[in-house]
């Protein structure tokens, strides 16, 4: 759920169009209330199994039934849910008395409950229901004001089972400042919930928090700080997938920053491999950065990157830019950059398409170095389209020289570049270091697939054999050996 | 923490900050004014920007060892709240320890909180290491000890008592847990906490006992002791000295205080421990009237039965099969002598009317007749054998299933009926198949000899006289086997309470060459002499290990071990020194686990010798190192024993000691059945078989008894083990978890019983399952359904002598007759209430609880057998509960009836008898309460002394309002005594039937067994001519 919202988050960002996703739920037959009213009682009887079976499991899967049912919930059916809670918590009346705002003749219909306690799992999950359902509704203030008293309640408890409602709480309480654009009010807020979750051992919530936190710092360009912060605290071993695919994306983007973009690559990448499909808007702002980092390490990105279904729209500045990049064309990169320019600047990646001018001319230059074994100064800085003298081109190409970019040598009295004669890749350690990546990026998919699996517990108890058949294996076992005996003698 | 932070940034002067590089360039400046604004303000943004303060944590550090900065505990606590964020709380709390005053204990914060509890963990680690190592440790950090000490006072000024106790005791201080003791406002309830968890929690011995001390000392001088609690610490430092002042005390105060007196010494007998119980009784006084307030009978029956037993078995023709027939002859001769002891002390209760206004003699008499063991062992098999449910008829049904000539299943029957009836003085079974009990010969006659001393067992006044057939008479000895089981018997009888006999199989001892003989003797000695650790036999036993026989030196090795239990004594190293110079394994097993029982409960003091047996290169001695390490541990729950045994079991070469290994778990977790199950569960599907079957014992001692069901799930699936020694084991073990428990709380029980029936009908089981399930049988039934396996008394001690018992018992996998050492641990579930005179007053008492959930289980019918021939002991089912309820009603009349005629015939029956009958007669009344039971199934049920109460039923009795007697203790269960509220009135008492009547112990005990038909059969059987009856009414 955590990510859908996400995706519908980038996705604003980059297609507005995408997003319409609660508002149509309000004016629906009675029938979908009911049953998303079921839907919410469902989650909550699952929530008290797995606190009582001690199984994280079925609240994972009430999340995900939430998450479902979360486009069909209306104040009405919000309200009626409200009304299960038992009086004296305060949760049914908080949501209640957030939506006096709505503009309904819904009156509760359900029959107050007449429990005298519900397990605080259940009844941060009350509040965790109404926060999704204002923030879906764009009600940022009563969703802050909900989220507050939420994080206020589960502050007072200590207990385990409570972690992984609470990081969603978490989440989302992040999620309705940041829609406010107060982020940098509640830094202090989540950092003192993340020093408890280290404390407790709360793995999901320090994950949660951890990334909600580099989020925040990255949200005001703090990436110092974020990077401080990241490198100082341990990750729990065991991370959902989620959370670390989260991670991986903000890693990767500190380290973009801060100039180790081979690092950076191989995080971004991680993340986009372990995203799930679904979510759509968080592989679009991770390909972006993949595919800036991925120019600036000089690579180009395969054409399939920009073409996948669903991400062609929201790439295509990118995919310009990579064509300019690809050809070495500094023209044709300025215009992109000019082109998308608002764009690049929502999606933060501006300051580094600057660095990418450099890229671009150094390009251009191996695709020269590549066709012309020998050029003038001149002539390459027509084909480059740089302005300047020759001396500046000259000096740009000695730095391509020294940095690696090129291999050749510069005739500095005749005024050329004479390129040098390419050797046989195959006889070096090159394919072989190749391969090994490879093998290993195989080897590590293989061995994270089998720690994923799971194995019930005395699933292997059933096929005890029964004493006949005990019987009549023994006695096939006596016969084998008395025939092999048999045959023993036969041959002597 | 977070609310505080979330207020923060509006606090301080600039708003939002985004980085604190500035306030750190600060502190590289050179003025100290500037470097203490930076650290104040530092100080006051640290949780938002600690990741960033921490790289310059070593300026920091740099600051505080700065010993000319006046600011240096700011620079600390800066430091110690940056490593906290960090994650290094040691040292944070480094830090924190140097921030002196500005690190605020009582600050909310989570902060201080987490920190608190690091310093204490340390504290507690510190002070642990410092109390036990021997050499000097250097002293505590002095502000560590004094935030400890200052939140302990905290604990203690906020009325938090409990916390304060649970910290001083891991702490290790004394002088605090006395103090929060003292200053709570409900004393004795923290007392008693602490008592409790002293014992639950403190896993090292000595200073264990420190606190113990202590508690004494604060129980003496709160303004009421309570005795009771008092004596059960001096018993466990073992201070017989203390225990005897209290009770001499005690004595001598007014009537309520001697029943005080006689409640203590019930229940430091509960805890069964001899050699203390003893020392107890020789402090004690001598009291002036000694001799005409009615000798101990212990002596008595020392004095006189001889040779009345000896004229008995005279008169009775040779043959040893013969013999167990004229042992009734022999019986009623010696009951003469018990109704002069009952006579002897009559007429002082009768005198005296309704009230014991009972003298300082007759009380100290009393005493000593509990302490030594007499009066409850006397109460508990009056008890054993009046309520003796034994059903004949499942024994009948095995004999009738296994093959005659299978020697083994032979055994093992008489294994199970002596197992069934131990304690109950019943043997109708072997007298009514006396020809297929000549079948035993040689080691096998030994084993059934010996069985009739765990029928008698406890029938200490009798005991010499029953054995006395098998005993040489007038110097001609019978076949040595049965005068060596007979030794072995006279020990099981006396087992714990030896005064008596010791001389006698001493002398015996000596008396012979023969390895048979001396085997019997060697371990009748050990029983019979458990743990008083007498240098005398002692040093007999070692001559006959020094003879070098196998047999002899084997069961010379057990009874040496026997003889000093717990001693821990230098005696061991001897014992280990032989077992390394002999040749024969038997002699080394014997002694590895007498060696083993030497050291029980001795926990770390043992250690030593643990290390020494288990490196051994014998794999026999390793083996009993791992008995050590069992007995050492029993029932702690020690974590390093258990680490120590888990290892054993994976890593052993030898399949005996990895099979021990595991067993051993069983001893070491008896107190915490509960995890038994889970930490064995992996061995238990090991691909040895040695270690399930290890598993599956584990499971069945440390579980015993409870019926739980994670026991039982572990133990399902081995019992159908491809291997038939883990059949047997999970057998034998789910017999051990499932005794007293009844179909109505574990439904369990009745397929467990129709699964032993089918394993042994069926004619492909090997004789390993099929013993096992026969022994399984009469575990379940043991005792006559009246006992349980408790290798714990009920205030959470162990039993020295059960477990003992069952460390012996899983001998039997080697030696057979070993297997009687199981009725060691059974443990008489009753409520027997008794009045100032030690006698039982009639008294009822409720159990509010349906009558089904404890009752007992129904007779076997016999019309049933015929119908269905395939599972002739199949037991009612869960859903046809009205059709039990039927057969049940049926086989009441059938009782009754039964009874009718046992009236009729004895009238005819012999004269002497009626004086008792008198008696007798006002009170049996318990069939009829048990009619109104079964017509409708109430919400309680009305019990009446001596009432069976299993452990589960417990917490359902007790004793109704208004009712004439008041129980001293809250526990219903045991041996309660009464206090009498109406003390002028005539008191009604319960009669004594003397179990000593064997002819009419029989009949009526096998009455409501066997149900009419077969009951009937049976007497037609055997008629012995001048078959006494005890006359029993409705």
């Amino acid at each position: 759920m955590a990510r859908e919202v996400e995706m519908a988050d980038a996705e604003k960002d980059a297609a507005p169009s995408a997003t319409a996703p609660a508002t149509a739920a309000t004016v629906q037959p009675e029938d979908p209330e009911k049953a998303a009213l079921a839907d919410l009682t469902g989650a909550v009887s699952l929530i008290e199994r797995s606190v009582e079976q001690k199984e994280p499991r079925f609240v994972t899967r009430a999340l995900r039934q939430t998450a479902a049912a979360k486009k069909k919930i209306t104040p009405k059916v919000l309200r009626n849910f409200a009304h299960t809670f038992p009086k004296q918590l305060e949760v049914g009346s908080v949501l209640t008395q957030a939506l006096q705002s709505e503009p309904s003749s819904t009156q509760a219909d359900g029959v107050p409950s007449t429990k005298d306690s519900v397990l605080p799992e259940v009844e941060i999950y009350g509040y965790l229901v109404g926060l999704v359902f204002f923030i879906d509704q764009k009600k940022i203030d009563v969703a802050k004001t909900v989220a507050n008293l939420a994080i206020k309640r589960i502050q007072t408890y200590n207990r385990r089972t409570l972690d992984s409602i609470a990081a969603r709480v978490y989440f989302y309480f992040s999620l309705a400042y940041e829609r406010s654009n107060e982020l940098n009010t509640i830094r202090a807020t989540l950092l003192g919930l993340h020093r408890t979750a280290t404390l407790r051992h709360d793995e999901i919530g320090q994950e949660t928090l951890l990334n909600l936190l580099l989020r925040n710092y990255l949200h005001y360009n703090l990436y110092e700080q974020a990077e401080k912060l990241r490198a100082k605290t341990q990750r729990p071993e065991t991370s959902s997938n989620q959370q670390l695919s989260r991670y991986l994306y903000y890693q990767g983007r500190i380290q973009a920053i801060q100039l180790e973009y081979t690092d950076a690559k191989e995080c971004l990448l991680q993340a986009l491999r372990k995203a799930p499909q679904s979510a759509k808007g968080f592989r679009i702002a991770c390909t972006k950065w993949a595919t800036i980092v991925r120019l600036l390490l000089g690579e180009i990105p395969e054409r399939t990157t920009f073409i996948q279904p669903g991400l062609r729209e929201a790439l295509k500045p990118y995919f310009e830019l990579t064509n300019a990049v690809r050809i070495g064309n500094l023209e044709l990169f300025h215009d992109a950059a000019e082109k998308y320019g608002a764009v690049f600047q929502t999606d933060k990646t501006s300051n580094l398409i600057v660095r990418l001018r450099h890229n671009v001319i150094r390009t251009g230059l191996r695709r020269i170095n590549l066709s012309y074994s020998r050029i003038s100064l001149k002539d390459v800085g027509l084909k480059l389209g740089l302005e300047g003298t020759v001396e500046d081109i000259e000096s740009i190409v000695t730095k391509a020289i020294r940095d690696g970019g090129i291999d050749a040598t510069v005739d500095h009295a005749k005024g050329f570049v004479q390129s040098k004669e390419t050797g046989d890749i195959y006889s070096t350690v090159e394919p072989q270091s190749a391969f090994h990546s490879r093998i290993s990026f195989c080897l590590n998919t293989h061995n994270e697939a089998v720690k994923a699996m799971r194995y019930p517990p005395g699933s292997h108890k059933g096929d005890l054999e029964t004493e006949e058949k005990r019987r009549e294996r023994q006695q096939q076992e006596q016969d084998l050996a008395k025939q092999l005996a048999e045959d023993d003698e036969d041959e002597f | 923490m977070a609310a505080v932070a979330v207020a923060r940034p509006s606090e301080h002067g600039f708003s939002q900050p985004t980085s604190s590089a500035g306030l750190l360039a600060m502190l590289d400046e050179d003025e100290s004014v500037l470097q203490v604004y930076a650290l104040k303000q530092l100080n006051r943004i640290v949780d938002e920007f600690w990741a960033e303060i921490s790289a310059e944590i070593s300026k920091l550090e740099a600051l505080y060892e700065d010993e000319g900065f006046e600011e240096r505990e700011l620079a600390a606590l800066l430091a110690s709240k940056v490593f906290y964020h960090l994650g290094e709380l040691d040292e944070s709390l480094t830090y924190a320890l140097g921030a002196g005053p500005l690190f605020d204990v009582s600050e909310e914060s989570e902060y201080v909180q987490t920190l608190v509890a690091k310093c204490i963990d340390q504290y507690v680690e510190l002070s642990v290491k410092a109390n036990e190592s021997k050499e000097k440790q250097p002293p505590l950090d002095t502000r560590l000890v004094a935030i400890v000490e200052r939140m302990l006072n905290k604990c203690i000024t906020d009325g938090q008592y409990q916390q304060a106790v649970g910290i001083a005791l891991e702490c290790r201080r004394l002088d605090k847990l006395e103090e929060a003791i003292t200053k709570s406002d409900d004393v004795p309830a923290l007392l008693a906490y602490t008592l409790r968890v002293s014992q639950t929690l403190v896993n090292r011995r000595e200073f264990r006992h420190e606190v113990l001390r202590t508690l004494v000392k604060l129980y003496t001088h709160s303004g009421s002791p309570d005795y009771i609690n008092i004596c059960q610490c001096l018993m466990f430092l073992d201070d017989p000295a203390g225990v005897a002042a209290i009770l001499d005390k005690l004595v001598k105060g007014d009537s309520d205080d001697a029943l005080l007196a006689y409640q203590v010494a019930f229940d430091l007998f509960e805890n069964e421990f001899q050699q203390f119980l003893l020392n107890v009784r020789d402090r004690l006084p001598d009291p002036r009237g000694h001799a005409e307030a009615g000798h101990p009978p212990a002596e008595g029956a020392e004095s006189t039965p001889p040779a009345e037993g000896a004229t008995a078995a005279a008169d009775a023709t040779a043959s040893a099969s013969a013999a167990l027939a004229a042992e009734a002859k022999d019986e009623a001769s010696a009951m003469e002598e018990d109704t002069g002891a009952a006579e002897s002390h009559a007429p002082a209760i009768e005198g005296l009317g309704d009230l014991p206004i009972a003298t300082y003699a007759e009380r100290m008499t009393r005493l000593k007749g509990v302490l030594s063991g007499e009066t409850p062992i006397n109460l508990a098999l009056q008890f054993l054998y009046s309520r003796n449910r034994a059903d004949l008829l499942v024994l009948k049904n095995i004999k009738g299933a296994v093959d005659v000539r299978n020697s083994v299943c032979h055994g093992a029957i008489i294994y199970a009926n002596g197992l069934m009836h131990a304690g109950t003085t019943v043997d109708t079974f072997l007298r009514e198949n006396l020809e297929w009990l000549s079948r035993s010969t040689n080691w096998a006659k030994f084993s059934a000899t010996a069985g009739l001393g765990v029928i008698h067992r406890g029938h200490l006044q009798q005991g010499r006289a029953l054995m006395a057939p098998y005993l040489p008479q007038n110097g001609v000895s019978g076949s040595p086997y049965s005068e060596g089981g007979a030794l072995y018997a006279l020990g099981l009888i006396h087992a714990n309470h030896g005064e008596s006999i010791k001389t006698f199989l001493l002398e015996s001892l000596r008396n012979t060459t023969n390895e048979i003989i001396q085997h019997g003797a060697c371990l009748g000695l050990g029983l019979a002499a458990l743990g008083t650790a007498n240098e005398e036999i002692f040093e007999d036993l070692k001559s006959v290990l020094f003879t070098d026989s196998a047999n002899a030196g084997e069961a010379a090795g057990i009874g040496m071990g026997l003889l000093m239990v717990g001693s821990a004594s230098e005696k061991a190293g001897e014992m280990l020194a032989y077992a390394h110079e002999t040749q024969h394994e038997k002699i080394i097993r014997g002694l590895a686990l007498g060696i083993a029982l030497v050291v029980y409960g001795r926990e770390e003091e043992a250690d030593t010798l643990i290390e020494q047996m288990t490196r051994d290169q014998d794999p026999i001695l390793r083996y009993g190192g791992m008995y050590a390490l069992a007995m050492a541990y029993r029932a702690t729950a020690n974590n390093s024993a258990i680490r120590r045994l888990l290892h054993f079991a994976v890593s052993d070469v030898s399949d005996d000691v990895r099979r021990t290994a595991v067993m051993a778990l069983g001893f070491v977790l008896c107190s915490e059945p509960e995890q038994c199950p889970r930490i064995v569960a992996l061995l238990a599907e090991s691909y040895n078989p040695h270690v399930r079957y290890g598993a599956a014992m584990a499971v069945g001692i440390a579980c015993a008894g409870t019926g739980l069901t994670a026991a039982l799930d572990l133990l399902e699936p081995l019992q159908k083990d491809p291997t038939d020694f883990v059949r047997q084991g999970a057998l034998i073990a789910t017999a051990m978890v499932l005794i007293q428990e009844t179909e109505a709380r574990q439904p369990r029980v009745a397929a467990f019983r129709k699964h032993l029936d089918k394993v042994i009908g069926d004619k492909h089981e090997e004789t390993m399952g099929k013993m096992g399930a026969i022994l399984a049988a009469g575990i379940l039934d043991a005792g006559g359904r009246n006992v349980t396996i408790a290798l714990r008394s009920r205030s959470e001690h162990d039993r020295v002598t059960a477990v003992v018992g069952m460390a012996v018992f899983t001998q039997w996998w080697y030696w057979y007759p070993l297997a009687y050492f199981l009725s060691l641990t059974f443990a008489p579930t009753a409520l027997i209430g008794l009045n100032g005179a030690l006698q039982m007053p009639r008294l009822e008492v409720t159990s509010a609880a349906r009558p089904s959930l404890f009752a007992y289980p129904a007779p076997l019918s016999d019309k049933k057998e015929e119908e269905v021939k395939k599972v002739p002991t199949a037991q009612l089912s869960t859903t046809a509960r009205a059709k039990t309820k039927a057969k049940k009603d049926a086989a009441e009349k059938a009782e009754k009836g039964k009874e009718a005629i046992e009236k009729v015939g004895a009238k005819g029956g012999k004269k002497e008898e009626e004086k008792e009958g008198g008696d007798a007669m006002e009170v049996e009344k318990e069939p009829e309460a048990k009619k109104v039971k079964k017509e409708k199934e109430p919400e309680s049920e009305v019990l009446s002394n001596p009432a069976r109460v299993i452990p589960a039923q417990e917490k359902y009795v007790r004793f109704p309002e208004g009712s004439r007697y008041a129980p001293l203790k809250k526990v219903a269960a045991g041996w309660v005594l009464l206090k009498d509220l109406k003390p002028g009135e005539p008191e009604e008492l319960v009669s004594q039937h003397a179990p000593a009547e064997q002819g009419a112990a029989a009949a009526p005990a096998a009455a409501p067994a066997a149900a009419g038909g077969a009951a009937a059969a049976a007497d037609e059987d055997e008629p012995p001519p001048p078959e006494p009856f005890e006359f029993v009414p409705q």
